[in-house]
């Protein structure tokens, strides 16, 4: 057994739904297998002086897959980021992307994209600019900046100086310069922090288009409801520490179900169901019914030859399942 | 290097400070070749036995107008340089163009010494006609064929390159915008009133060490280096100047490059 490889169970995670495969086998794990675009994060660990911001984390990310890192607030989702793009030094540990430390890719911006922060950029300086300098320190084109800034929707924002940006408009800017390479992986920290509704909508959809292309991409984010829709796989952590991994579909299928029907004959229905059905009565004329699917609570009603005005299916909040895994005290240390 | 050397001088002249920079360093000459000016004429007034300075001196200052506040804005330059960096939080995006920050800080080094050239060279576009033309009406000739002033010309241009690193190594040290280009400009003016006090103690008490003491500081050192005569016997020669003030830079670069490579970026 190496030291710093998650094992399973007998950390303190709650215990895996049927169907969880387990963690990855060791050699899998082996940081410096040379797959390309495979992010590996072994035993990693970062003391800041008084904080244990990353507290021996391992996980990895398969190349052409989409990987949620989920956690609140403060759980160390942007130390590990950075510790992954050389820009914070490991305490201990490994962090690696195709098998060689951030600082060993011969050119970065080709193999790696990130947006970090809606905020990295000089106020003064136009976005154009902005890519500019970064295509001329890493050896692209600089005419690339144009088509990233294309691809993301802001030419005609160009030429504008950044103060003038909202925050949306900012993000799109950190992402474009994030592709700046056309990097097969890409590191996405908060994507769609402080964006509007519509911001959300689009930066889904373009995160959804990059994944179809086939990128390897790790976005984090404190909502689980925010990348559900958009990930293969989830990475949870609080306190620095792994707290669930796996497919985000066996964590969707935790989330409970329940059944809503709208009736003016409540009563009659509750005999119907019987007293074994786990039912909450949230109104006169309205019923939840956990556990049972509405085919289920149709066939019942009829049965009991209830009328029922209205029956749908309802998605527990998928924030519940995040929180059962993170909810261990406070994120701000 | 090539593309790192262009990606730090978009930096500079995507942004306005540069200009602001040149704008100050023009009113700088036009108000140094006006007292140094009036220098060449009280001197040649008096008697030639008791000049305070010989003429090879009087070129020499007119040709270097503009240093005392030029060499501050050339380490302005540098202190942007690289606490933009840190106060945009741009760090982050050039250190992921760059991995190896050493070499961005290297860039960084021959990039603002590069602007302190330029910001020399125009200086003395300036100063070397207007001074010529001070000098011819005083029917003195030009003395641009005398060895000693033609090093101080040459040497102007070195003063400019190192306080630019100076102005880097500062920024290296003191993330703090704000707090670098104040301490700069604090340190500046403030070694040279300490220099002057300790130095006319020394005077006073007749303390050789202590009265060289202002020659020996940066602002010092640099006079010492751009001038034809010995200022004063306590000073010492330029090229000791020269290597002092080289000496400065160099710690400043050094450690600063060192502190940048092991920083954390968040």
């Amino acid at each position: 057994m190496q030291p710093g490889i998650p094992q399973g169970p007998q950390w303190g995670q709650p215990a895996p739904p049927p169907g969880y495969a387990g963690p990855a086998p060791i050699d899998q794990l082996n940081p410096y297998a040379p797959i390309p675009g495979r992010i590996v994060v072994a035993g990693l660990t970062k003391q800041f002086k008084r904080i244990r911001a990353v507290d021996n984390l391992s996980f990895t990310v398969e190349p052409g897959s989409v990987t949620g890192f989920l956690g609140p607030n403060g759980a160390g989702k942007t130390t590990t980021l950075r510790m992954l793009l050389g820009l914070i030094s490991l305490t201990s540990g490994v962090a690696t992307i195709g098998g060689r430390p951030y600082q060993d890719l011969g050119s970065p911006l080709r193999t790696v994209g990130a947006a970090l922060e809606a905020s990295s950029f000089h106020l003064a300086r136009t976005g154009r600019n902005h890519l500019r300098i970064l295509c001329a320190a890493g050896g692209i084109p600089e005419s690339r900046a144009d088509q990233v800034l294309q691809l993301v929707g802001m030419t005609p924002a160009a030429n504008r100086k950044v103060k003038s940006y909202s925050m949306g408009m900012k993000q799109r800017l950190g992402l474009a310069a994030g592709l700046l390479g056309d990097p097969q992986v890409l590191l996405l920290d908060e994507p769609t922090n402080g964006l509007d509704p519509e911001g959300i909508r689009w930066m889904r959809g373009f995160l959804r288009g990059l994944a179809a292309q086939g990128r390897t991409i790790l976005v984090s984010s404190h909502l689980l409801a925010e990348v559900a829709q958009t990930v293969d796989d989830v990475v949870i952590i609080a306190h620095g520490q792994s707290r669930r991994q796996g497919k985000v579909t066996d964590l969707l299928a935790e989330a409970k179900q329940s059944v809503r029907v709208h009736t003016s004959h409540v009563d009659q229905l509750l005999t119907a169901l019987g007293s074994q059905a786990a039912v909450r009565r949230t109104s006169a004329t309205e019923l939840y019914i956990d556990n049972v699917t509405s085919k289920e609570v149709g066939r019942i009603a009829h049965q009991a030859g209830v009328e029922i005005d209205e029956l749908s299916t309802v998605q527990a909040d998928l924030e519940e399942v995040f929180l059962q895994y993170t909810r261990t005290g406070a994120g701000i240390r | 290097m090539t593309g790192l050397l262009r990606s730090e001088s978009l930096k500079v002249v995507t942004t306005k400070v540069w200009w602001v920079m040149l704008l100050g360093l023009l009113g700088a000459v036009a108000v140094a070749l006006l007292i140094n000016g009036a220098g060449v004429t009280h001197a040649l007034d008096s008697d030639s036995a008791h000049r305070s300075a010989s003429l090879n001196e009087l070129a020499g200052r007119l040709y270097t107008s503009g240093q005392y506040f030029g060499v501050l804005f050339a380490a302005i330059i540098g202190t942007l340089l690289i606490t933009n960096e840190f106060r945009h939080q741009t760090a982050t995006a050039t250190f992921l163009a760059t991995p190896r920050r050493v070499n961005v800080i290297v860039a960084k080094f021959i990039v603002s010494v590069g602007w302190g050239l330029l910001y020399a060279l125009i200086c003395m576009v300036i100063a070397i006609p207007v001074g010529a033309a001070i000098l011819s009406g005083h029917d003195v000739s030009s003395q641009l064929g005398e060895a000693g002033v033609v090093k101080v010309i040459l040497l102007n241009l070195v003063v400019f390159g190192v306080w630019a690193v100076l102005g880097i190594g500062l920024g290296t040290l003191i993330q703090n915008q704000v707090g670098a280009v104040v301490t700069l400009i604090v340190a500046y003016f403030g070694t040279q009133g300490i220099g002057a006090l300790l130095s006319g103690l020394g005077q006073a008490w007749n303390i050789d060490w202590l009265a060289g003491t202002y020659f020996y500081l940066p602002y010092g050192a640099t006079l010492v280096m751009t001038s034809t005569d010995k200022i004063t016997t306590h000073a010492p020669a330029w090229w000791g100047g020269m290597l002092l003030v080289l000496a400065y830079g160099a710690i400043a670069a050094a450690f600063g490059s060192w502190l940048t490579t092991k920083r954390d970026i968040s």
